[in-house]
């Protein structure tokens, strides 16, 4: 099996094969970025094509001090936020109350990889991007705000937004219920 | 059941998490590479097409300028004229004797007729098409039946005389005085135009042949545009283009010479400075220190951060090795010459200069990490207005377009930089000989 670097190297000297390898080892774990990014398993199919030809041709300009993984993974990112910079002047952003800003202490432990993608996946788009954004990528309010040339407030008001369609989606699911309550 | 932050719970529940695509992403990947692989020999081939259409422009127009040059009215066609006796300065030298009406008496005068008579006679034979303005012999018997003036005299004279006379399209009818023996008023005009045009062409023969080789200084100036496209994919950070016009110094020197009698040859070597302002929206963590960056190197830099968009100078240096042929439209003391070649750029430097206290700038050489191209290619065209002042010197004014032929970003950028340049040129030029 060919090491990380061997298959970089032999990418950028144009190899199918090795760029087929790096494929099959990344593509499972860059699907989900993409489902995660998307509305639908055919746009995220669309985002993970797009990213991995990016991939390939940016692999020149790799040098190894970040890792594989980490590097593909803010070009499936950047692929993404792509393709929403196209919609999100449909869907504008506005600034929000604060809402329940509270900390939440939760488990997912039972829930299905499948309805977690399709909750994520049933969020409004601007709330679907910051959450990912802040929840999953870890960036701050001020590098999203950014990202996506929108106000910090903005961001972080999407965020709450998200966070609370999400806690109510698990609360009517029964998969999470307020303290004192038993947790499913 | 352990509970943990909302965020850390999401995180660790996407961490590690796998979902396995469908074939056919694989298959459409290759198509794009495909697609991709092809491009940049499209892009090679545009090169060639441009350097093609370069040529076929410019032989097209020093076709059409010679087509022209020679394209002069003709006069209506003559024929049925019978072969003619050539007259020579002997002939018109020679005293005419007896009692022909047009004998002039002054040899001086007419010895001053010769160089226009001489250049401007010709032997014609029957079917001859001839241009206006050329002065045909013909025999004294010919021309009696065209001409009816002579007939008249020669009828008052009776004489049988070969003596061969001048017949002139669209000129007036020449005759010879009668009474006063003089040259031709009209003759003396022609023959002292016909040695001021000798004199003429005999001091641009030599200003010409002193112009065979020479060297030249300049410096330019003009607007830069980056020209920003996209090619196989688009900047995660920012896909409309962020760049804007600037400007573009050159200066440098170049040795010149003739190749024939209207077509030049040049080359030389250019310091070129090409400045633009962009907006950029990343930035690359050095160390502790966020250091400028633009959001095309995405595809280079794997430690770009996003940041709030601010303004970035960068500032391109090449050494270019400019050779263009020229064609020489006027040969005089003001020249004007049409130029057309091809410069080759070598990559200097990039400078980064942001408009930001909490980045720094930075500065790029050529080499492997350089997202910048070491040699890119250039069509330059342009026109040259000289003016000599002097047996040695002659000073120029050069307005012109240089057009990038290739993306200056290495083929592993999706973004696509080809400059255009329209600049205008100060050039001394020292003639050797």
């Amino acid at each position: 099996m060919l090491s990380e670097r061997e298959l970089v190297e032999g990418c950028r000297n144009g190899e199918r094969a090795c760029q087929k390898a790096l494929y099959d080892r990344f593509c499972k774990k860059m699907m989900v970025v993409c489902l995660r990014y998307s509305k639908s398993t055919m746009e995220a199919e669309d985002m993970l094509q797009e990213g991995f030809v990016r991939v390939f041709q940016g692999l020149k300009g790799f040098r190894h001090d970040a890792k594989l993984e980490t590097w593909m993974t803010r070009i499936m990112v950047n692929t993404a936020l792509n393709h929403h910079r196209k919609k999100l002047y449909l869907y504008p952003m506005v600034d929000i109350e604060d809402l329940d800003l509270l900390q939440h202490e939760i488990s997912l432990s039972g829930v299905q990889f499948s309805q977690l993608i399709e909750m994520v996946q049933g969020l409004p788009q601007g709330c679907q991007v910051v959450f990912n954004l802040f929840a999953i990528e870890g960036y701050s309010h001020k590098e999203i705000a950014g990202m996506l040339g929108i106000s910090e407030g903005t961001s972080k008001s999407q965020y709450a937004r998200a966070r609370m369609l999400l806690m109510n989606r698990l609360r009517n699911e029964g998969m999470y219920k307020p303290y004192g309550e038993a947790q499913v | 059941m352990a509970k943990r932050r909302f965020e850390d719970e999401w995180k660790a529940a996407f961490d590690g998490a796998e979902a396995t695509p469908p074939e056919s992403v694989w298959t459409g990947i290759e198509l794009d590479l495909e697609k991709a692989s092809g491009a940049a020999v499209r892009r090679q081939l545009v090169v060639y097409r441009w350097l093609a259409a370069a040529s076929v422009t410019l032989a097209a127009g020093a076709g059409s300028l010679y087509f022209f040059s020679l394209n002069q009215p003709v006069a209506p066609e003559i024929t049925n004229l019978e072969p003619v006796e050539r007259i020579t300065s002997d002939d018109l030298a020679k005293k005419p004797t007896g009692d022909f009406p047009g004998r002039m008496s002054n040899t001086e005068s007419l010895a001053e007729t010769q160089p226009v008579m001489r250049h401007n006679v010709v032997e014609v034979k029957k079917g001859t098409t001839l241009r206006s303005g050329v002065n045909v012999l013909v025999p004294d018997r010919e021309a009696t039946t065209r001409e009816p003036g002579l007939e008249r005299r020669q009828h008052r004279t009776g004489t049988s005389r070969k003596m061969p006379v001048l017949y002139s399209f669209r000129n007036p009818e020449l005759s010879f005085p009668k009474t006063e023996p003089v040259a031709d008023p009209g003759m003396v005009l022609l023959a002292k135009l016909a040695d001021e045009e000798k004199a003429m062409n005999k001091k641009h023969d030599k200003s010409r042949k002193r112009e065979q080789l020479w060297t030249s200084i300049g410096f330019g100036a003009g607007t830069f545009d980056p020209n920003a496209g996209t090619s196989a994919g688009t900047s995660s950070f920012n896909a409309t283009g962020n760049s804007s016009a600037g400007m573009s110094y050159s200066v440098g020197a170049s040795v010149g010479g003739r190749m024939g009698n209207r077509f030049v040859l040049q080359g030389g070597v250019t310091y070129l400075s090409q400045s633009a302002s962009y907006t950029s929206s990343s930035f690359s963590m050095e160390a502790t220190t966020a250091v400028a960056s633009l959001d095309d190197y995405i595809d280079r830099q794997s430690n770009l951060v996003a940041t709030s968009p601010y303004e970035v100078n960068s500032n391109l240096q090449y050494v270019s090795v400019p050779v263009q042929a020229g064609y020489v439209l006027l040969d005089r003391d003001f020249a004007i010459q049409l130029n057309g070649g091809v410069a080759t750029d070598f990559f200097i430097q990039n400078t980064l200069t942001p408009d930001n206290d909490n980045v720094a700038g930075i500065t790029q050489k050529a080499g492997e990490a350089s997202p910048y191209r070491s040699v890119n290619f250039s069509g330059i065209v342009g026109t040259e207005l000289s003016y000599r002042f002097g047996a040695h010197y002659r000073i120029a004014v050069n307005p012109g377009i240089r057009y990038a032929f290739n993306s200056i970003y290495k083929p592993d950028i999706s973004r696509e930089i080809t400059p255009v340049t329209y600049d205008i040129a100060l050039r001394f030029r020292y003639i050797f000989n």
